[in-house]
């Protein structure tokens, strides 16, 4: 069960990456856009546990450095999606009590968006990338933030459903 | 539960060692990781010519949409854009809108005498702003190699950054690491152009004695052997030049005369042209009435202007 489970989610994932990448980055919008390649990895990691989270993140992030059209240094989005998987799944995992409001999984994967953009500068700094303005920084932190948080009910919604449906007693249920 | 948050703080660990192992392997020899890019290469942008092939039809209707969304705080003059925009949108039936953007790359390619090998841009890198890249579904089998120039119907696009089989990644214009030479049409003028995120490009015109006026065309100075630059390509026009009185070069900002957000077809220069086609592939200026008043500049321009028609070396 569990491994068909881990199937799917894998294909969902690339299925999530074409479609953003060949449908939704191709659409011209203001601040860029959403990006559902980020929205799935929060969703999926929100709904495990810290270990499984970072696993989760470095699936995805080798998947961004490695597959077309990616050009920038290889392990950079590793790092920072491991990094943040771990952090997101210990929230998830830590917060239970809180119940499984839909707003806390909202505002966790805030909290996501906003971690892997400050991890990715941090990083794009460290090893020597060139940065832009501070002005388009602030741009793109906005289009970030806005275009993925008014997506993330519906692909919270989605992923929590999809877990239900393959495993009705998960374990973080427990 | 202490064992197991052990474990994990264990692979969490091992997991952020082998990222950083990726980042030293990759910026020491870029070479070493190329065997897994073309992996996946070879896996994803089947999946990314089938998704654009399907979705192709809508994907043009967004993106002209998606520019109506972005011009609705110029007023007037934009506003009569719109109009024509969305009568193209009506008028223009999907394989139609194709066939004219590939014969205004070829047009373009054979004014240039450049032979190019036109694609489809099946990827796009370019949202939330980490790097403008886009996956073009020519590779190494149609003789698309690194370095090479792409353009589009109206200009330069980027440059090829990798090439797999059947799909090659380029790096857009607008990337923050995008350098190029420019030229001045008509002064010669030397510059760099940078690429600025969503920003519009910035140009650093090198001898801070030149004339330099909002409206300008630039075109591409050309690389040694035609890689990765052709030369004589259109690039943009310049928007606004800033004041730095006293500087030792002169800054501007240029608009791409390609429209990066809604590229579709591209063209790849496989060969570059035998001689530099100059200034001839420009598209005609919007007024052509500057008139010149500088009395020094005036005479040698309009002697220079029949020389540029190239005149075959053998």
């Amino acid at each position: 069960m569990r491994g068909s489970r881990e199937t799917s989610a894998f294909i969902a994932l690339i299925a999530a990456y074409v479609l953003q990448t060949s449908v939704i980055a191709r659409i011209d919008m203001p601040l860029g856009g959403p990006n559902l390649i980020f929205v799935f990895f929060l969703a999926w990691a929100l709904q495990h546990d810290a270990l499984s989270g970072a696993v989760i993140g470095f699936i995805v992030g080798l998947l961004m450095d490695f597959a077309p059209p990616a050009v920038s240094t290889a392990g950079v989005w590793t790092i920072v999606l491991t990094a943040v998987g771990y952090g997101v799944g210990a929230l998830a995992t830590r917060s239970q009590d809180l119940g499984r409001s839909p707003v806390v999984g909202w505002i966790f994967l805030g909290m996501g968006l906003l971690a892997i953009f400050v991890g990715r500068f941090v990083i794009g700094v460290s090893i020597g990338e060139t940065q832009p303005s501070s002005l388009s920084l602030f741009k793109s932190l906005l289009g970030i933030l806005a275009w993925n948080l008014l997506l993330a009910p519906l692909v919270l919604w989605l992923t929590k459903r999809f877990y239900r449906s393959l495993s009705p007693r998960s374990e973080l249920l427990r | 539960m202490n064992r197991d948050t052990r474990r994990s703080r264990f692979i969490f660990g091992f997991l952020l060692v082998l990222s950083l192992l990726l980042i030293t392997l990759d910026l020491r020899s870029g070479s070493a990781l190329k065997g897994p890019r073309s992996i996946a290469d070879s896996v994803i942008s089947p999946i990314q010519r089938a998704a654009t092939s399907i979705t192709a039809p809508f994907g043009n209707f967004f993106s002209e949409i998606g520019s109506l969304g972005s011009t609705h705080q110029q007023i007037l003059d934009l506003r009569k854009q719109n109009a024509q925009l969305k009568a193209e949108l009506i008028n223009r039936t999907n394989i139609s809108g194709e066939l004219a953007q590939l014969k205004g790359v070829l047009d373009l390619a054979g004014a240039g005498r450049y032979r190019t090998v036109a694609g489809r841009v099946i990827g796009m890198g370019s949202a939330s702003g980490f790097g403008q890249t886009i996956t073009v579904d020519l590779g190494s089998a149609d003789g698309v190699t690194p370095d090479m120039t792409v353009i589009s119907t109206d200009g330069l696009v980027g440059r090829v950054h990798s090439v797999g089989k059947h799909s090659s990644t380029v790096i857009l214009i607008s990337d923050l690491n995008f350098k190029i030479g420019a030229r001045l049409a008509g002064t010669q003028a030397l510059g760099i152009i940078t690429g600025e995120g969503s920003q519009p490009l910035s140009l650093q015109v090198l001898d801070a004695q030149v004339d330099v006026k909002v409206g300008d065309q630039l075109v591409a100075r050309g690389s040694v052997g035609g890689h990765p630059f052709v030369p004589g390509v259109p690039i943009g026009v310049i928007t606004e030049v800033s004041k730095t009185p006293g500087a030792l070069t002169r800054l501007a900002r240029v608009r791409p005369y390609a429209h990066l957000g809604t590229l579709d077809i591209v063209g790849i220069v496989v060969t570059p042209p035998k001689s530099d086609p100059r200034d001839a592939l420009l598209p005609p200026a919007p007024t052509a009435t500057p008139t010149p008043i500088v009395t020094v500049t005036a005479s040698p321009t309009s002697t220079f202007t029949p020389t540029p028609t190239p005149k075959p070396t053998k």
